[in-house]
């Protein structure tokens, strides 16, 4: 004789139990009419449970899911367009720069001088490029850089710091 | 168009027909949405986080590898999501979110038959509604959603021991209170 107690009573509602473990719960039952009236609850608990409430959403709701939906495509795709934008402007400065030293090279070497002179130009010129861009970018400068960088995103971070309060009020106000 | 398995559907939005993500929502709007009642105890909070879901679902199917059934994945969305609304409003959520160990107490405000509680029906709806968080949500997943504790698992990311063991206590506890309260000789 086995005791039947909650786990396997559930076990067996959920039909998890061997086939000689049903049947000794099976010949318990019939002589216990305490396990009966347990099971009893048990299968009423699993049938209301059958039969819970499903709640529904407002009837327009897959309508407006749809439209943020569509607001994030568009909105998806205007940052695409944007960020392909940024990239062209960038790259069609950088073309334009690298077009400007080419040029300035050639005119450096009046074009009609040799080749390995011309190269050997065009080398020192590359190099006195580099030599004023690292001359803007020397320490004294780079701090005075940074200074205005900070300043920007001091600012920068008030003023989203102020919308983001904004916004949680507008919010509340909502509410 | 009903006919089309999630997996149709999914791969016809990705390919650009955006509007077949309409079927989806459609197919799990009633299911999810009684979890997240469940859940949040307010019907409008639930449809508006229920919204989100469902935007989050579309952003990200490009990262739905197809491990596990779409509904799966989604109730993992709305689980979560309604657990980090549930935290970001401060609720009383650990206790109701410990660990499985604790004890399972239904309210005692249901402890007493009263006169509206005659009927079994109503009165075991009412001690659902009183389930702690995770175990209610394991019961509408369960009974409403027809997921398999593995399914559950998947969703809740714990383990299915853990999912079986919330299953059986809740059931146990709801027949506790129906012994409590002398519903048993009605059912017999």
């Amino acid at each position: 004789m086995i005791e039947l107690n909650d786990e396997i009573l559930n076990k067996y509602i959920d039909g998890e139990l061997d086939q000689a473990s049903l049947n000794e719960v099976r010949e318990q039952l019939k002589n216990s009419e305490n396990d009966r009236m347990k099971l009893a609850m048990f299968q009423k608990v699993h049938g209301e449970l059958g039969k819970l409430k499903t709640f529904e959403p407002s009837k327009d709701f897959t309508s407006m899911v749809m439209s943020r939906v569509q607001k994030e495509v568009k909105s998806g795709q205007k940052d695409r367009f944007f960020m392909l934008f940024i990239l062209s402007v960038f790259g069609v400065i950088i073309c334009g720069v690298l077009s400007y030293i080419l040029v300035l090279g050639f005119q450096h070497t009046g074009g009609n001088a040799q080749d390995v002179q011309n190269i050997s130009n065009y080398v020192n010129y590359i190099n006195d490029f580099s030599g004023s861009i690292k001359n803007i970018l020397s320490p004294k400068n780079i701090s005075v850089f940074g200074s205005i960088l900070s300043f920007g995103v001091i600012i920068s971070g008030y003023l989203f710091f102020e919308s983001q309060r904004q916004t949680r009020r507008n919010l509340s106000k909502l509410h | 168009m009903n006919n089309l398995t999630d997996i149709e559907i999914i791969e016809s939005v990705k390919k650009g027909n955006h509007s077949d993500f309409a079927l989806l929502i459609d197919r799990y709007k009633n299911k999810a949405f009684s979890l997240l009642v469940r859940m949040l105890k307010n019907e409008m909070e639930s449809e508006e986080v229920l919204q989100d879901c469902f935007l989050k679902a579309f952003k990200s199917l490009g990262n739905f590898r197809q491990e596990s059934k779409f509904s799966t994945w989604f109730y993992r969305i709305v689980y979560n999501t309604a657990l980090t609304r549930l935290s970001a409003k401060k609720r009383k959520i650990e206790t109701e979110m410990s660990s499985i160990d604790d004890h399972l107490d239904l309210r005692s405000e249901y402890d007493y038959r009263s006169a509206e509680q005659k009927d079994t029906s109503k009165y075991i709806q009412k001690l659902i509604d009183s389930l702690p968080l995770k175990y209610a949500s394991v019961i509408t997943m369960f009974y409403i959603d027809n997921m398999s504790c593995e399914e559950i698992s998947e969703a809740m990311e714990t383990s299915v021991a853990n999912i079986k063991v919330m299953l059986h206590r809740s059931r146990s506890a709801l027949k506790d209170q129906l012994i409590k309260n002398n519903y048993a000789e009605e059912l017999l």
